[in-house]
């Protein structure tokens, strides 16, 4: 990954038992090197972090449903 | 229901007051002519299908998406959104983007900058082959590339705008049939009965099926896009069932960009509210440029996606085992398969249907093609 830093933002410590686990398991997991997996595996996270719903008001809504009915999809 | 791409439904399009006063203010700005596949980007940026994108990409944006396959804030996004210009086309920090003449939007100039065709190429389409016809199109781009935000004051209707949706608007819809779950089929092509296939075997296991054909641009020879759409309503009113499957239409050009293409198809799916999408073989692909299955496997680099991809092989029928199977559950040899090849099913539909292609395709589906003169792109 070129924008992952050497030191400094953005440079993470694990645990070393971890990072043996890990290094262990890459052709299981998928993954090149430990790194990638932290990536992937912190990315999810992130993903499911920003998990927000669509909001909608009510006049919204029933202008969407009145224009769903009219097209033949309700 | 599953969350937009990014975290956030995009909304750019000026309703209103809103619109009447941006519409009173831009008499005297600069006015850019863009071309129709550029039109359908500013539309599918203001109404969320690209959420979250915003506008057209700026460098830093372009270039993170070239070459991470991701936005700057590292969000999954692999196909540059960009708006082609001559340098002295840009004057002043708006611009109003017009359509034949009439106003389509605004877009909010942040960045006007020079671009490698050859390096775009290779990243997007992973060739430099002229004969992909991806990297034909970009050849014809004009020198520069401009970014900046979007507004979209008017959309450009055509006759397929009924079967347009946007995302909000899905998402209700998908809500209002009590989907929780729901897979996106993307498509070019009328459907076989190896489409059905793929799709039913899909639709087993959630609660709807969202089939979203892609309308706009396409290669000499694709199925029109009426053409398409006819097939599709066939094929849904004489064989699924009633409430599992809506159909609506994706007004985008193909790129035929393989495996990033089918994550920006997915990451479009999400956003209309599908939770899974299927992913058959050659997804996006044209020719020989991709390996046949490379557009499933570029989903391992992209755990975060936020979409679940189903995967498919191949269909073909089977003549021993009567019914339309792949290589996983059949355990015959070539000698008795039947192949749903495009150039056979076009060859078909020139020069009449024999007994083999009455097997991969329904009847009410090849009466629907056969009622057009000229079902193909020329």
């Amino acid at each position: 990954m070129s924008d992952v830093p050497e030191k400094g933002e953005g440079w993470v410590r694990i645990p070393g038992s971890l990072y043996k686990v890990i290094k262990e398991r890459l052709n299981e997991l998928g993954v090149g090197s430990v790194e990638e997996f932290v990536i992937q595996v912190v990315r999810q996270a992130v993903e499911e972090l920003t998990h927000k719903g669509v909001e909608i008001t009510e006049d919204e809504r029933q202008a969407i449903e009145k224009r769903l009915r009219e097209l033949g999809y309700l | 229901m599953i969350a937009p791409h990014g975290g956030r439904l995009v909304n750019r399009t000026l309703e209103g007051d809103m619109r009447g006063e941006w519409l009173a203010r831009i008499g005297g700005w600069h006015k850019l002519e863009i071309d129709y596949e550029r039109v359908v980007d500013v539309e599918n940026i203001a109404m969320g299908i690209y959420s979250p994108v915003e506008g057209f990409m700026c460098r830093k944006e372009y270039e993170a998406v070239l070459k991470e396959g991701r936005l700057t804030d590292d969000t999954v996004w692999t196909i540059p959104i960009v708006l082609d210009v001559d340098k002295d086309d840009i004057r002043g920090d708006r611009v109003v983007l017009c359509y034949k003449g009439r106003v389509v939007g605004v877009m909010e100039v942040e960045d006007v900058y020079r671009y490698d065709k050859e390096e775009m190429a290779k990243y997007v389409y992973g060739t430099t082959d002229v004969r992909h016809p991806g990297v034909e199109r970009m050849s014809r781009m004009k020198e520069y590339l401009v970014g900046g935000k979007v507004w979209l004051l008017n959309r450009v209707e055509t006759k397929l705008s009924k079967y347009r949706l946007t995302p909000k608007e899905t998402r209700v819809l998908f809500e209002l049939k009590g989907w929780r779950t729901v897979v996106g089929f993307q498509t070019r092509n009328v459907p076989h009965i190896g489409h059905e296939y793929v799709q039913k075997a899909a639709l087993t296991f959630v609660d709807g099926l969202f089939i979203n054909p892609v309308i706009g641009r396409k290669k000499k020879g694709d199925f029109k896009d009426e053409v398409i759409i006819s097939a599709y309503e066939e094929l849904i009113r004489h064989y699924y069932p009633k409430d599992s499957v809506v159909l609506v239409t994706l007004h985008m050009e193909m790129r035929y960009a393989g495996p990033r293409e089918a994550i920006h198809h997915a990451i479009i799916r999400k956003n209309y509210g599908c939770t899974h999408i299927i992913i058959g073989r050659d997804h996006a692909g044209v020719g020989d440029f991709y390996p046949p299955y490379a557009a499933q496997e570029v989903f391992q680099r992209y755990p975060d996606i936020g979409i679940t991809p189903l995967f498919f092989k191949s269909f073909y029928y089977c003549r021993k085992c009567g019914t339309v199977v792949n290589e996983r559950i059949c355990p015959h040899g070539d000698e008795y398969r039947v192949n749903f090849s495009g150039t056979k099913l076009r060859k078909a539909f020139q020069q009449g249907m024999d007994d083999e292609v009455r097997l991969l395709v329904r009847p009410e589906v090849a009466k629907a093609i056969q009622k057009y003169k000229q079902p193909f792109v020329e």
